[in-house]
């Protein structure tokens, strides 16, 4: 298993106290609110949450597409040993695309529809790597072929809109991993697409990133995709990362309340229940985020601390942290 | 309850009649239903699931009257008195933000169709309806004045559940009614549309792409592709003893979270054209099973147990 | 209850963005004053213009105030009938107004109209419709409105035309520029139409008239409205062509324009206020409206939020 093999890996990423913030005329939001985490070479990390939780805009964060207002105020992103979050635009350009590659959610959007793929992928490969024009068209092909692109050479001239969506999800990770990146973003990379093409998707980006050890940061609010893909998880909710751990544990044994309440919410085709478990309320908007931890209102298990006090991510086990008061015991009161 | 029957929808995709006549291509159809039929017994819920292309919404639009058949019968049977009543059927749309009217308060909203239905309704007695209805569906009276901007996709699905029970319908369909909700609001949506369906006695047609979703709150389930319906049987049967191929390459492509080996997926190649379907068995180009009836001959339905199924190699578990 | 509506009117997005740009206010406040001005004429001035009786013709062909031989009493000088320019402003831009407005309305009702049944019923009378749009399209604005307007010259002879020039100006202008509004509204209806409460509607057999005017109509007048406050800017201008051509508004109850052109006569022989200070109102006038209409379509488009 992945875990034992490359437990020695180094980190390749490093996130930490990473605070977004979006100056509003209502106020300074705060959509992502002192996150810390690591990868490592090789790795998949998988961060989930609901909508709203600030998943993507984290993703973003590390390679510095945050939408204008939206600002890092506070924290560091180091890849490599090396901090990328407060570089000048010509160099984070060459960190993006050639060290860290990025796949979104939409391929339509994210392909040009007015040229070719193999044209955008000529023009990606020349930009980030030292080939010539031929090399580049070689490997170009090359790709194709290894993301499942049947007759590469011939569609090679094609214009995205000529592809399926699946197909053209295919294109974006040839396009994502053409420079040799060591870390990919993927952004809801199979949301829009059928059931059968995701499986078909995932295992490829699975079997690829093994094979050329590239890290993944796969963001996605689906836990099935999260349990076929990931080592390690990060649930956030409401801007904060509130548990974090290897994938079996934070499926069968997540100790926070609001992982462990989502687990069980999610209906599952093998049991059958009369009543689904769901947990009241809903997400609080960027506005209205609780005081204390996010999450007390709809919890079960809350006290009179969880109104004051925002828990810190506390280690339970050697990889698996939770961010909750239960298992602050070093400052409860006697 | 409802009874379809043989039912058709083609969408006429050809050019326009000159450019044709000179050209003298042949009219393009999208088949988008081709040749379904079933039936849903009072207050059950039938889930009809499929990928994208298979139909399914089509489907739904046209038992609302929102499309009209190409050919093929919906026969509507209820126990109601009144059968001229034009509201027995109401619908739950898949986006909340594009389902409500953003200019008219939720009062508005939840009585137009008790307005449409009714030419004489006093204020006060529609008012105390409404708020009758909020109650029911998890809401506040005090909701009646705001607008849907003012809530989350969530509770807008709950609005919309509220305007669709007004009228006392007796047929609910639900055109994937969570599939843009988060997880735990998901959760919380479903509880009550099952609640609902209990303390009206509704009868129910699911639309989903979800699985997990329609397993939870059908009572039969319909597996359909590219417009046909491939297998139709009990919730129980479809998801431990599937008899079609695809039904069963279905299941196991679902990401679940049971297991985290992505190996077991044999479902490859990609959803047809629907502008140019296989000949036959629709399912025979990307079918393990598939042989040279399969290409030629397009399967009917058969009863095999309780299940009807449409292949010609049905996969039978020895029991 | 008045102080809680005005309390929640300046609370909203609307008025925060109104708040934040000055060219805006300043453009709402010299528009405000000009309408005022022009309601509120015969309160304001102190003479009667077009009331010969209160004429004095010594007093005609005066300079405005700053000038030798003016006087405060005729801030902005006389005419050669000795009425005040500035009374005639206000008079003329009344006259500018009401043909503005008027002609914007009735091209607003009669473009909506075509454009939510072209957009909602589709088929046949789309394509009707939107071909005679594209057709009256091709002429200019100007061109289609001499046209009108020359038809009803025809019809109505002597006296009676300077009676109901204003209201053939404002059938000619409006029905020159109903296809801008339809196109407009039609776009958003095709939009609307595929909506999921059009659907929701459909289902309980609502009146195709009651989906149209109910529910997409007031989902469409956020564009509509940009378009109506440029367009009653270029009505004003199109009004004051016409008049400055001779064919709009009679000298008997001058416009702007038809002021501009009365004054132009005797801008040669030195007097030129009696032309420039009604060019200087009209450009003002459009000028205003016009950094309100930008600002209102900026405010309006979703993408920009």
């Amino acid at each position: 298993m992945f875990s034992t093999q490359n437990c020695n890996n180094k980190d390749l990423l490093r996130v930490e106290h990473l605070r977004i913030e979006y100056p509003t005329r209502k106020g300074v939001l705060v959509p992502v609110d002192d996150i810390s985490f690591s990868v490592r070479e090789g790795e998949i990390l998988a961060i989930v949450g609901e909508s709203g939780a600030g998943k993507s805009m984290s993703g973003m964060a590390i390679i510095n597409l945050l939408e204008p207002p939206g600002t890092i105020a506070r924290g560091s992103v180091v890849l490599d040993g090396r901090r990328i979050d407060n570089l000048p635009k010509p160099a984070l350009q060459k960190v993006r695309g050639r060290e860290i590659g990025v796949i979104f959610q939409d391929p339509l959007t994210s392909l040009n529809p007015l040229s070719t793929i193999g044209k955008q992928l000529v023009q990606t490969i020349t930009t980030h790597t030292d080939m010539t024009a031929l090399q580049a068209r070689n490997r170009a092909v090359e790709l194709l072929e290894e993301v499942g692109i049947t007759g590469a050479e011939s569609q090679f001239d094609s214009y995205p809109h000529e592809f399926s969506g699946g197909m053209r999800q295919r294109v974006v990770i040839a396009l994502a991993l053409c420079a040799n990146p060591k870390l990919i973003i993927a952004d809801e990379p199979t949301t829009a697409l059928d059931v059968s093409i995701q499986a078909q998707i995932l295992s490829l980006l699975k079997t690829l990133c093994r094979e050329y050890q590239t890290a993944i940061i796969l963001i996605t609010h689906d836990m099935g995709v999260v349990r076929k893909m990931a080592d390690r998880v990060a649930v956030m909710y409401a801007g904060r990362i509130v548990e974090i751990g290897s994938v079996e544990t934070i499926i069968q044994e997540a100790k926070h309340p609001y992982t462990a309440g989502l687990m069980r919410c999610i209906p599952n085709i093998s049991s059958s229940v009369e009543q689904l478990h769901y947990i009241g309320g809903s997400m609080p908007r960027l506005h209205e985020i609780p005081t204390g931890c996010a999450f007390h209102p709809r919890c079960s298990m809350m006290t009179a601390r969880c109104r004051e006090e925002r828990p810190e991510l506390i280690s339970l086990e050697e990889t698996h942290k939770a961010a909750c008061l239960l298992f602050d015991k070093g400052r409860k009161d006697a | 309850m409802l009874e379809v029957w043989e039912l058709r929808k083609y969408f006429d995709h050809s050019q326009g009649w000159l450019r044709r006549a000179f050209s003298r291509q042949p009219k393009k159809m999208v088949k988008a239903v081709d040749g379904v039929s079933f039936a849903i017994d009072h207050g059950r819920t039938l889930g009809l699931v499929g990928e994208s292309g298979c139909g399914k919404t089509t489907i739904a639009r046209m038992i609302a009257g929102l499309y009209k058949p190409t050919s093929g019968d919906i026969i509507f049977s209820s126990d109601a008195e009144d059968s001229q009543d034009s509201c027995r059927i109401q619908m739950i749309f898949q986006d909340p933000y594009s389902s409500m009217n953003p200019r008219w308060r939720i009062r508005d909203i939840v009585a137009e169709p008790i307005r449409e239905s009714n030419e004489r309704t006093d204020k006060q007695a529609l008012k105390n309806r409404v708020s009758e209805l909020l109650l029911q569906v998890g809401l506040s009276p005090d909701d009646a004045d705001k607008y849907p901007h003012q809530f989350s996709g969530g509770q807008r699905q709950r609005i919309s559940i509220a305007r669709a029970l007004s009228v006392n319908p007796d047929l609910l369909v639900c055109d994937e009614p969570t599939s843009a909700l988060d997880v735990s609001v998901q959760a919380q949506i479903l509880n009550l549309l099952k609640e609902i369906q209990r303390n009206y006695n509704l009868t129910c047609l699911f639309i989903s792409h979800n699985l997990a979703v329609v397993h939870h709150v059908s009572d039969q389930v319909g597996v359909m592709y590219l417009g046909k319906l491939c297998e139709i049987t009990d919730n129980n049967t479809l998801f431990h003893k599937a008899k079609h191929p695809y039904t069963r390459m279905l299941l196991e492509a679902i990401p679940d979270l049971e297991t985290n080996e992505l190996d077991s997926n044999r479902l490859t190649g990609d959803i047809p054209d629907p502008l140019h379907p296989p000949a036959g068995c629709v399912f025979h180009p990307r079918c393990p099973e598939a042989d040279s009836r399969c290409k030629t001959e397009i399967p009917g339905l058969r009863l095999i147990g309780n299940t009807l199924v449409a292949c010609h190699h049905p996969i039978q578990d020895r029991n | 209850m008045k102080r809680f509506l005005f309390e929640h009117i300046i609370n909203t997005d609307f008025f925060y963005q109104f708040r934040r740009s000055p060219r805006v206010i300043f453009a709402s406040f010299l528009i405000l004053l000009i309408i005022l001005s022009a309601v509120f004429a015969p309160l304001l001035t102190p003479h009667r213009p077009f009331d010969p009786g209160t004429l004095e013709l010594m007093d005609a062909r005066k300079p405005p105030f700053f000038q030798e031989e003016g006087s405060t009493t005729y801030p902005l000088g006389t005419d050669d009938q000795g009425r005040d320019v500035l009374a005639i402003i206000m008079y003329g831009s009344r006259i500018s107004l009401i043909v503005g407005f008027g002609s914007v309305l009735l091209a607003m009702a009669i473009g909506i109209s075509v454009g939510l049944l072209s957009g909602y019923t589709g088929g046949w009378i789309d394509s009707l419709f939107m071909r005679l749009a594209d057709i009256q399209l091709t002429f200019p604005s100007i061109l289609i409105a001499l046209l009108i307007d020359s038809i009803a010259r025809i019809l109505f002879t002597g006296s009676a035309q300077d009676e109901v020039a204003i209201l053939i100006l404002i059938l000619a202008i409006g029905i020159s520029t109903w296809p801008q509004y339809a196109r407009m509204t039609r776009s958003g209806a095709m939009v609307e139409k595929g909506k999921d409460y059009i659907a929701a509607a459909r289902i309980i057999k609502a009146n195709p008239r009651k989906i149209m005017f109910r529910h997409i109509l007031p989902n469409i007048m956020g564009p509509n409205l940009v378009l109506a406050t440029l367009g009653l800017a270029g009505a004003v201008i199109v009004e004051a062509t016409l008049s400055f051509l001779g064919i709009g508004i009679p000298p008997t109850t001058p416009s702007l324009g038809t002021l501009i052109r009365i004054g132009n006569d005797y801008l040669f022989s030195g007097e030129w206020w009696i032309t420039i200070f009604p060019a200087v109102a009209l450009v003002i006038l459009v000028l205003s409206i016009n950094l309100l209409g930008d600002w209102l379509r900026d405010v309006l488009n979703p993408k920009l939020q």
